[in-house]
């Protein structure tokens, strides 16, 4: 089956072409060997089905960042027919550097200038057909989130060519790759990308055990690790730098060329919208109103009126009778159980996922995509970068972390966006830590709430504490590797409703094709633990711990049990034992210090394995386990010496 | 009429080029100086060699260690001239050759210490090619104020050209690259705290204040 690659800089609108182009969606996880996610789809062109390639983004291909070795590894190892590229028409010189690297790859290429009704409003347009003469591809101008422009590309598919790009590279440095391509004889590397590989062997490649330099077959050759230490010699620098400068040099004259930059027909308020957002004082007074946004569209209506509504109402009063008098017809009681028991599938599963967690996701991911269009995030990171380097993380790790406010799980999954492994890890842990998802925020907000102001101040304050103090510490023992913080700030832009409608209801299918089985899955293994008596011998075996050092009913157990399973079922038996007088306020505040440091759900604890290998995992869980219980247990002494109570 | 010693200077230079690019014949040397108001022909380059400052082994022409040492200070004082002409007088790349070239002749050794301290020792002319290094900058002196100042040391609202980015993580350099943050481009700054934000061409970037710190350039 044919192939064609989309390629592009980061935040050029590339998966945004890539849901408009394709017809079904084929796969996406990350690519064998990295933690990066690459998204496949098909496409029917004249009846015959295309394979859509959605590549990382990717500033170069000439260092060694992780999302450029995933595109090098998929252009070299499954070798497209077609590369896409996609341009943003606001910085086209910035892509053209990419182009460059392409037309060396001698793969056709079609350009897809994108977003150019932003370019227009900055009075940016670019003149396609000087563009597709200077370049000998054809460009076609699109607007991906309209959907304009692309029939016209879809269209212009079969006509990809080579781009024309005369390189001029400093003849030293030509003459090394000559030379290094002369020595290549492995069969594993595609003739077309021989001097590809090269330069990239002899610039952003690890001297000795570089990707490029495997693909050629040269890790061992000591005669090429001199070449490369004697070229880069003579240039007093980075040979990446030099190949980068020689394809400037010719992108600003294409840029030149096809692009006129005119008048600018501004939005001055949303520019100074965007501006006041990034100066600490009023960027802090946007940050409270956006957050209070979020707690009324997400707390109040979201888990308050809509949750409320269907789990009493829907689940509880239209759907749960009559099913009760459905499953009454069963004639085994064993199988009554698994459906409407104490934990069987509608009780464990059914109700919490429909009723509770995807309400309020949805409503999130709602309020969130409408934020995260209008271009405000980076500008929040920016905000909070020097802030999370006390951490050890950066502004990127803002995302995860507002994330996490809705659901641990999609949080874990967007710390790929954050550079190093170091910060990966750290913010992994500390969302496992310190950051309770949407679903067991609200239920312990409405619990703290109706007890004690002071409750909730000591709740809070020592769990934010405990998460800062584990940052510096995390920051301070980890391994130091090089993390930057350079990112670029969009223009703050009208969210268009119909993009967010799109993403909100990817993101709310993504959450119930990954959750519901593992529901299913934990319900079962609940159900499985109850009937065999497991359950009432895990109580017993944690009393020592729970009642010794927590001061905490041994029950508390199975509220940690069902926390793992469903974090806010596990803060509800919490609510159910105060109201029955097993624990007194004191306690619920301990309690509730343990339950919110716990490991969050199950599904979390699942893709933390899956994004950092078992073995981190394992310490990601026995630390965090330890943490909550020693907090808890220090909590609870303190208080009790102090004689404080709620 | 070229002074005798011009001559030397001029051929070194072109054996010292040519030497970087990876092969120098005597074909080369001649044809490259065939526009030139004095002659070089077999003769000069074989005086050149009885002086040795140059050798023969073959069809090529090698640097010695003295010809070597006699060329460095030239390369260096032109390819420094170059910079000077384009960070500072902000002319353009292909305009700058003949100046740079009487320069190179001409500028007193502390001179050429003041112009690369004043520019910040920077490490390639503007076309790529390396500067060699002068003793001022194994000392990296900077009793001279710069002329070339890091972003941290300029001011909100200045628009700065881009001289050079003093860093060696080959990453990051291809982040900046790719961002638009080259030798030569003009930025402007538009914000230094919590983070830096520098507006270049259409587009605004965020940068950490370590980053910022490294990118030198010259206020326009």
């Amino acid at each position: 089956m044919k192939k064609i690659l989309l390629i592009g800089l980061p935040n050029v609108g590339k998966s945004t072409l890539f849901n408009r182009l394709i017809t079904n969606r084929v796969s996406s996880g990350s690519y064998p060997g990295s933690s990066v996610e690459v998204r496949r789809g098909m496409l029917k062109i004249d009846g015959e089905e295309v394979e859509i390639i959605d590549a990382p983004g990717v500033c170069n291909l000439l260092f060694n960042e992780d999302n450029e070795r995933v595109a090098k590894c998929i252009l070299a190892d499954e070798l497209p027919e077609l590369v896409v590229q996609v341009c943003d028409a606001k910085n086209l010189n910035r892509s053209l550097l990419l182009t460059a690297l392409l037309a060396d790859l001698q793969i056709p290429v079609v350009c897809a200038v994108n977003m150019v009704d932003e370019a227009a409003q900055k009075g940016i347009s670019v003149n396609r057909h000087k563009l597709e003469e200077l370049l000998g591809i054809p460009a076609i101008e699109i607007i991906a989130s309209e959907g304009v422009g692309v029939p016209a590309l879809i269209a212009a598919l079969g006509k990809g060519a080579i781009p024309r790009f005369p390189t001029k590279l400093p003849a030293t440095l030509s003459t090394a790759v000559s030379k290094l391509e002369k020595t290549i004889t492995a069969e594993s590397a595609p003739e077309q990308m021989t001097r590809t590989l090269a330069i990239l062997a002899l610039t952003g490649d690890h001297p000795t055990s570089g990707w490029a330099r495997t693909k050629l077959g040269l890790q061992q050759d000591d005669s090429v690790t001199e070449l490369i230490a004697g070229t880069t010699r003579t240039f007093h620098r980075p040979l990446g730098l030099v190949v980068a400068r020689a394809h400037d040099l010719w992108a600003e004259a294409v840029y030149g060329q096809s692009v006129t930059v005119g008048a600018i027909s501004s939005t001055p308020f949303l520019n100074r919208l965007g501006d006041l957002a990034l100066t600490p004082i009023t960027g802090s007074l946007i940050l409270a109103a956006l957050i209070a946004l979020l707690y009324f569209v997400v707390g109040k209506f979201a888990a308050g009126i809509v949750v409320d509504f269907l789990l009493n109402d829907f689940f509880g009063d239209m759907i749960g009778p009559h099913l009760k008098n459905l499953v009454a017809l069963i004639p085994y009681d064993f199988a009554r159980q698994l459906i409407i028991g104490e934990y069987g599938l509608y009780t464990m599963a059914v109700v919490p996922v429909f009723g509770l967690l995807l309400p309020i996701l949805t409503m999130f991911f709602f309020t969130f995509g409408f934020i995260e269009d209008s271009g405000y995030i980076p500008r929040l990171s920016i905000l909070l970068d020097r802030i999370f380097r006390k951490v050890g993380l950066n502004g990127k790790a803002v995302l995860p972390m507002v994330l996490g406010f809705s659901c641990v799980t999609m949080a874990t999954i967007s710390t790929r966006v954050l550079d190093s492994k170091r910060e990966r890890f750290i913010a992994i842990f500390l969302l496992s830590l310190g950051i309770p998802c949407s679903a067991k925020l609200s239920v312990i907000l409405a619990i703290l709430t109706q007890i004690s102001f002071n409750g909730f101040l000591v709740v809070f304050g020592v769990v934010f504490s405990l998460t800062i103090v584990t940052g510096i510490v995390l920051n301070k023992i980890m391994p130091v590797e090089s993390s930057n913080f350079i990112m670029e700030v969009p223009p703050i832009r009208i969210p268009s409703l119909k993009n967010v409608m799109t993403k909100t209801s990817n993101r709310s299918l993504l959450f119930l094709q990954e959750a519901v089985p593992l529901f299913i899955l934990s319900a079962l293994g609940l159900f499985v633990a109850d009937k065999i008596g497991l359950l009432s011998v895990i109580e017993t075996l944690s009393a020592p711990i729970i009642k010794g050092f927590l001061g905490l009913p041994p029950q508390f157990a199975e509220s940690l049990i069902m926390g793992f399973i469903r974090g806010e079922a596990g803060v509800a038996i919490l609510k159910k034992m105060v109201d029955s007088g097993v624990m007194n306020h004191t306690q619920l505040v301990v309690a509730m210090v343990v339950t919110i440091l716990f490991i969050p759900c199950v599904t979390n604890f699942m893709l933390i394995i899956k994004e950092q290998g078992a073995q981190k995992a394992l310490a990601i869980i026995v630390a965090v386990t330890t943490c909550a219980v020693l907090t808890g247990g220090i909590l609870n002494n303190v208080l009790s010496w102090v004689a404080i109570t709620f | 009429m070229k002074k005798a010693e011009h001559v030397t200077d001029e051929v070194l230079e072109t054996v010292w080029r040519f030497e970087e690019m990876g092969t120098c014949t005597a074909e080369g040397i001649k044809k490259e100086h065939i526009d030139a108001a004095y002659r070089v022909d077999d003769a000069v380059l074989s005086e050149l060699a009885h002086k040795g400052l140059i050798c023969f082994t073959g069809n090529s022409i090698a640097l010695t260690a003295t010809g070597r040492a006699h060329a460095l200070p030239v390369i260096r004082r032109h390819r420094l001239a170059e910079r000077m002409l384009v960070d500072v007088l902000g002319m353009p790349f292909d305009a700058i050759e003949e100046s740079a070239c009487e320069y190179e002749h001409t500028l007193a050794p502390g001179l050429t210490e003041a112009i690369c301290t004043l520019l910040g020792h920077p490490r390639e002319c503007p076309h790529g090619s390396p500067i060699p290094e002068g003793e001022c900058c194994k000392r990296s002196e900077s009793s001279v104020e710069s002329f070339v100042k890091p972003l941290n040391a300029l001011d909100v609202g200045d628009s700065v050209r881009v001289s050079f980015i003093k860093k060696d993580d080959p990453v990051l350099i291809g982040k900046l690259v790719s961002f638009g943050v080259s030798p030569g481009k003009i930025l402007k700054i538009r914000q230094k705290f919590p983070a830096y934000v520098i507006q270049i061409e259409n587009s605004q970037i965020a940068l950490e204040q370590d980053i910022a710190a490294d990118i030198y350039g010259v206020r326009v």
